[in-house]
């Protein structure tokens, strides 16, 4: 153990590792928007590649994985996020429903 | 998991902090605890903005997909490698501070911040690229909705590009103003780090503005797939 006050050191070989896989993600999310995979798969896609990166980040860039207590505070805003977000769309999404005959 | 984590912090707890803290770790936490706080409220503020997108994707669909593809995908996958590699720089600044080399620490942070200003720089022939293209809705110049093009898709063109431009210049220029606070704070830790004010144990500030850039470059993570990606195989 180290005497730093963030109690983990990683190797530079993993921050090169994981920089090195979010290019590779982002050149795959480039080439796979111009493929033709429907509106659902697609989005998904869009989205799953860019949620995947982001996730890369936060546990290995910004020592996430080495915090299970902000993981989990990190986990429940997520979960806010998504019921916040979810409805309010879903209000769009279902509105014209109600008022038309 | 917590237990080492109290006994790394306790071996810090030699070093200097102020006089409302009652230990050197719980300064750390408490500033550490500090920053998430704020990042977490940025991410309902980016969200809001996410939010609108979608629902006025759902009502202008072709409108967004014709609009996106005047974005450049070149220029905003330069900038995406752009702000991965400052990512990178920055959390090596990180891990040569932990080790006590503070000479490769403000050297990285020297090379983040010329990322950041290499990003900004492309972002400007973006938006000149923007106004040239007459693409700007605050202007009078703007001119997308040509007679031609609203006469193939009439119902679905009122209004939609505008407000996909729109969006797009609110959520790039937000995040571009936090390209630039974060120039600043990195400006300042580096200058910090020179002065020899971080050590192997104390880098609060070098690990904080760290965590900041890294968020910084999260919401151009999702930004980036969103407005220039999203339509890219839709033939209009």
């Amino acid at each position: 153990m180290s005497n730093s006050n963030t109690g983990h050191i990683e190797k530079t070989s993993t921050y090169f590792t994981i920089f090195i896989l979010l290019l590779v993600f982002l050149f795959a999310s480039v080439a796979v928007a111009y493929l033709d995979l429907g509106e659902a798969l697609g989005l998904l896609m869009n989205l799953g590649i860019a949620g995947i990166k982001a996730t890369l980040v936060v546990l290995f860039f910004m020592h996430g994985r080495h915090n299970k207590r902000l993981l989990w505070v990190i986990g429940g805003l997520l979960l806010a996020l998504v019921l916040f977000l979810s409805l309010t769309y879903n209000d769009y999404l279902f509105r014209d429903m109600l008022y038309s005959p | 998991m917590a237990d080492s984590l109290v006994q790394a912090h306790s071996m810090g707890d030699g070093a200097p902090h102020d006089h409302h803290f009652g230990s050197f770790t719980q300064q750390y936490e408490a500033a550490q605890m500090g920053m998430w706080v704020f990042l977490l409220t940025e991410v309902f503020f980016f969200s809001v903005m996410l939010l609108s997108y979608a629902v006025y994707r759902l009502y202008f669909p072709l409108s967004f997909a014709a609009a996106s593809h005047h974005l450049s995908v070149p220029l905003g996958t330069l900038n995406t490698v752009i702000l991965l590699t400052s990512s990178f720089t920055v959390a090596m600044a990180l891990h040569s501070i932990q080790l006590g080399k503070s000479k490769a620490c403000f050297n990285y942070l020297a090379v983040t911040i010329f990322f950041a200003c290499c990003f900004l720089v492309v972002k400007f022939i973006e938006y000149r690229f923007d106004y040239l293209e007459h693409l700007v809705p605050f202007f009078k110049s703007y001119d997308f909705e040509k007679p031609e093009t609203l006469a193939k898709f009439p119902e679905y063109f009122v209004g939609g590009t505008r407000i996909f431009f729109m969006l797009y210049f609110l959520m790039t220029i937000v995040h571009a103003i936090h390209i630039i606070v974060g120039i600043i704070i990195i400006a300042c830790v580096a200058s910090r780090t020179r002065r020899g004010r971080y050590n192997n144990v104390v880098h609060t500030g070098v690990e904080l503005a760290a965590i900041y850039w890294h968020f910084v470059d999260v919401v151009w993570i999702f930004l980036f797939p969103i407005l220039y990606l999203m339509d890219s195989h839709v033939h209009i």
